[in-house]
């Protein structure tokens, strides 16, 4: 058994971690748009991770002498309707958008893997139990699944996740199903089915890391609709509740006040248009460099 | 192809079914109370209870579930025991009839007491009855009448039902004392004096016998010589004329001696019995006030189970009152040493009368004697007829159509836009595939198509209606063709639209471009030496536009996504708005409707899309 094994690891030779991450860095250099895109999420993850360094105010703290105020010299984007710091909201609320939309991606990646593994390597009524389930779930239009899983569940960080990850799984699902149905019939498949080995075995540790260059690609492009969702969920009063600073809600909120003060909605549009850009310009690049898939 | 065809409407009645299936189940769960929604956050408990029985929400899920698909009517129908009928008035509105064997149409109503009967004749007149025949007597001597309203509902009347009692058994002896059976208080749940009745929270247990034993040995030597039971009947909050159907089924007065054998027994009963009663009437609440006394006590004689019933109707005008009456027997039972009194009390239930809460021009008023139960009756889903809005209490369908012929005009101007521009974009930059200007349009279509609806709506909001001020920057529909009338109202909301669904289209286009581009054939017609705009438009066009096409049907998922969320920034009246407020409100059947549209139009979209890619392909047509 262990012999046939090794057998397989030299067949497959797996690439070095260092030219693994020379790999990653040519995709990135060989595109300069890319490169953009990564420049603007880098620059949304050091303004998250050192928020409290790069701001002066409490994103909370209300001030209600600097009213609706304009750029200037205290408040270098401005304050809000209450007097609460613009930056400091628009880079506390890079905190919450990025630490919850990989976060949900993830969760998505989970379920929808393990649903399309199941599907595609079981086949047979658990391949159309999955289908059916998938099925029925792309055919509600998204906002409207976002609508009535947050209307059902309630506003907040964890529910925002549920609700991207029921919206983002079928499409995952569909994606491994397809991947699985034609890795199931390599060899390598066979020899682990002849080894003996269990089915979850083979789906996790056979067919997934074969199905990952798509995967990934679809993963990061998944992480910019992510972002895009839980701005929108923001917008429409479904993210997370109050005064929490949230770029779609304070787009929202920023609406009432657009005619005194349109920086409080300018700001964070721009900030979340930014970094879904930076996002989809990453995973475009990803995509041009890695693939010729579907 | 049909088999085909026949399969994929299954499924997408079968996902239609799991949709509807899903929403009602989540709206269930769903925290928060349509109730509340609807009657503000000032609602008593009682009012939401009786503002959900009238809209049938108490019932449970699955039977409103089914009421919902499938209909009521046949349930109601039923319980009433006669066909019903919707027919359409002159105004234009509907409405639920039963139907007699002769064709009469009849609607029932409660005045009072009585049972009103409107009877609308096949020529078109009507008349307004009294049936107080129809009413059914349960076994608890309550009547109840099962009848369709007027407010399209099949409700159940209970009259009788809707009083509390409360009394206490008093006894008098020989010498004048007074003993009053306090202590029934704090054990049984007996008020003490009658004439606290009023304000006396205590209440009599109905429907089981409650037995009291006062022991009488400090008493020996006296003699019983009048036994007293008072009750009251309270109806707090009661603005209407009260009908009270009681009954008191016995009262048994029983000397126990030490070998416990019944001495004297007695009780209510007709003509036989001396118990005299008297109505001593209603009053304001305020002690020993019963000046507004109305009272009209009359002996209705035996009932089913030779209990006597005592009716007595009165007016109660203000809150808190009350009507009071007792009854007296004179007796003499001499008490010993070991005189134990013993005596049992039967109030009959009282069905779980109802206050009802309706809303009327003077407010919320409270009424009793009102229905008891309800349902709606609905056609059913599946029978045309996706129910009542909860929020605005108008067929749901009224608005929807509106909402949806908003929106598609919304998409279609959108798509129209779209559509030409976004293929030639895709199209130029295919054809220029890593020029300049292929990364410009490429990346432009990047851009617009990541940045969220709502930036860029509120961007173009700031830039067009805020600093420029040259277009509106919200729409208001004040009538239906405000949009024709201002269709610069649309410009923001259309643009908003184009912007997002361009880039994506742009970027389909070239890449399928792209691909034709490289393909054998058109490396023929170039070595061939056709000239390029004629490889371009007679070659690649067709085949490259195939993916587009059929994509952009495939989006149609995306696109209603984007209407719902441009639609809440302008404050555009479409579908996606009717949704979201439908969801937030937790309007169920606005909900389940315009998600059925949604989904008919996704995955109907999708389906036509298949279809057309077939037709355009034809290696899939044949395999």
């Amino acid at each position: 058994m262990a012999t046939q094994e090794r057998t397989i690891k030299v067949a497959a030779p797996i690439p070095s971690v260092g030219s693994r991450l020379k790999d990653g860095l040519s995709i990135l250099t060989a595109q300069k748009v890319a490169l953009v895109g990564l420049f603007l999420v880098f620059a949304w993850v050091f303004i998250a991770a050192f928020a409290p360094l790069v701001t002066r105010y409490d994103p909370l703290q209300e001030n209600s002498k600097a009213v609706n105020q304009g750029p200037f010299r205290e408040h270098w984007l401005g304050t809000d309707h209450k007097g609460r710091d613009l930056w400091s909201r628009v880079a506390y609320g890079s905190r919450m958008i990025l630490v919850l939309a990989p976060l949900s991606v993830l969760s998505a990646l989970i379920v929808g893997t393990t649903l399309g593994l199941m599907g595609g390597y079981f086949g047979g009524w658990v391949d159309e139990a999955v289908m059916r389930i998938v099925d029925s779930i792309m055919a509600f239009p998204t906002i409207l699944l976002y609508l009535i899983i947050i209307a059902s569940i309630g506003a907040s960080a964890i529910n925002v996740v549920i609700a991207i990850t029921i919206a983002g799984a079928p499409g995952i699902a569909r994606l491994v199903r397809g991947l699985t149905l034609d890795i199931r019939t390599r060899e390598y498949v066979a020899a682990a089915k002849l080894r003996g080995e269990n089915p979850w075995h083979i789906m996790f540790i056979e067919i997934l890391p074969n199905a990952r260059g798509p995967l990934i690609v679809d993963a990061a492009l998944r992480v910019g609709y992510a972002v895009f969702s839980i701005g929108t969920l923001g917008f429409l009063g479904l993210g997370l509740p109050p005064p929490t600073p949230d770029w779609g809600s304070m787009v929202n909120t920023g609406r009432r006040y657009i005619w005194t003060n349109p920086w409080a909605v300018l700001w964070p549009s721009l900030a979340i248009s930014s970094l879904v850009v930076g996002l989809n310009l990453l995973a475009d690049g990803l995509q041009e460099e890695l693939g010729r898939y579907g | 192809m049909a088999k085909f065809i026949a399969r994929r409407l299954l499924l997408m009645l079968l996902t239609m079914l799991f949709v509807s299936i899903v929403i009602f189940v989540v709206s269930e769960l769903a925290p928060g109370n349509i109730a509340r929604n609807v009657l503000g956050a000032y609602a008593t408990p009682e009012q939401e209870e009786s503002f959900l029985a009238q809209l049938g929400l108490d019932r449970s899920l699955h039977i409103r579930y089914i009421s919902w698909l499938l209909g009521s009517d046949w349930q109601a129908e039923r319980r009433i025991g006669l066909p019903l009928k919707r027919i359409q008035t002159e105004m234009g509105y509907y409405e639920w009839w039963a139907e007699e064997a002769d064709g009469v149409l009849v609607q029932w109503g409660l005045e009072g007491s009585d049972l009103v009967e409107t009877r609308r004749y096949p020529d078109g007149t009507s008349e307004t009855v009294v049936a107080n025949d129809r009413w059914h007597v349960d076994d608890s001597g309550a009547r109840y009448f099962w009848g369709v309203d007027k407010h399209d509902k099949a409700v159940k009347w209970v009259i009788g039902a809707d009083i509390i009692p409360s009394g206490a058994v008093d006894l008098r002896f020989s010498d004048g004392t007074l003993l009053s059976d306090t202590d029934l208080r704090d054990t049984e749940g007996l008020s003490v004096h009658p004439n606290a009745g009023a304000k006396n929270p205590n209440v009599i247990p109905t429907g089981e016998w409650i037995v009291r034993e006062i022991d009488l040995s400090s008493l020996a030597g006296h003699e019983v010589a009048e036994v007293l039971l008072a009750i009251d009947y309270r109806g707090a909050g009661t603005q209407f004329p009260v009908q009270i159907v009681t009954f008191v089924d016995e009262v048994e007065i029983v000397k126990v001696e030490p070998s416990a054998t019944v001495l004297w027994s007695g009780g209510f009963g007709p003509g036989g019995s001396d118990f005299s009663g008297t109505f001593a009437g209603s009053g304001t609440g305020e002690e020993g006030d019963f000046a507004s006394a109305v009272v009209d006590a009359e002996e209705e004689g035996v009932g089913a189970s030779g209990r006597s019933v005592y009716k007595a109707s009165g007016s109660l005008s203000e809150e808190q009152s009350y009507v009071h009456y007792s009854l007296f027997k004179s007796i003499s039972i001499p008490v010993e040493e070991d005189t134990i009194l013993r005596y049992r009390i039967l109030f009959s239930p009282l069905a779980g009368g109802e206050a009802v809460w309706t809303l009327t021009h003077v407010g919320w008023v409270s009424r009793r004697g009102g229905p008891v139960e309800y349902i709606p009756i609905q056609k059913g889903f599946l029978r045309g007829d996706p129910g009542e809005s909860i929020k605005t209490g108008r067929p749901v369908v009224e608005n929807l159509f509106r909402r949806l012929r908003n929106s598609v005009l919304l998409a279609t101007i959108a798509f129209a836009i779209i559509m030409p521009i976004g293929l030639v974009l895709g199209l130029v930059a295919g054809l220029n595939q890593g020029r300049f200007i292929d990364r410009f349009l490429s990346l432009l279509g990047l851009v617009t198509t990541a940045t969220p609806q709502f930036a860029t709506g509120v961007m173009l909001i700031l830039v067009f209606a805020s600093w420029l001020n040259i277009l509106p920057g919200a729409t208001v529909f004040p009538s239906d063709d405000a949009a024709f009338k201002n269709p610069q109202m649309l410009v923001l909301p259309v643009w908003t639209l184009t912007l997002i669904e361009m880039g994506y289209i742009l970027r389909i286009t070239r890449a399928s471009m792209v691909d034709v581009m490289r393909e054998p054939y058109i490396r023929t017609a170039s070595l061939k030496g056709l000239p390029y705009w004629r490889i371009v438009f007679k070659h690649a066009l067709r085949n490259a536009l195939i993916a587009p096409i059929t994509v952009i049907m495939l989006h149609v998922n995306w696109l209603i996504g984007g209407i719902v969320v441009v639609e809440a920034i302008f404050g555009f009246p479409g579908l996606g708005k009717f949704l979201y407020d439908a969801a937030l409100f937790k309007d169920v059947f606005a909900m389940e409707a315009g998600a059925m549209v949604m989904v008919l139009l996704a995955v109907g979209t999708q389906l036509v899309a298949d279809v057309i890619y077939t037709f355009l392909n034809p290696r899939i047509r044949y395999t």
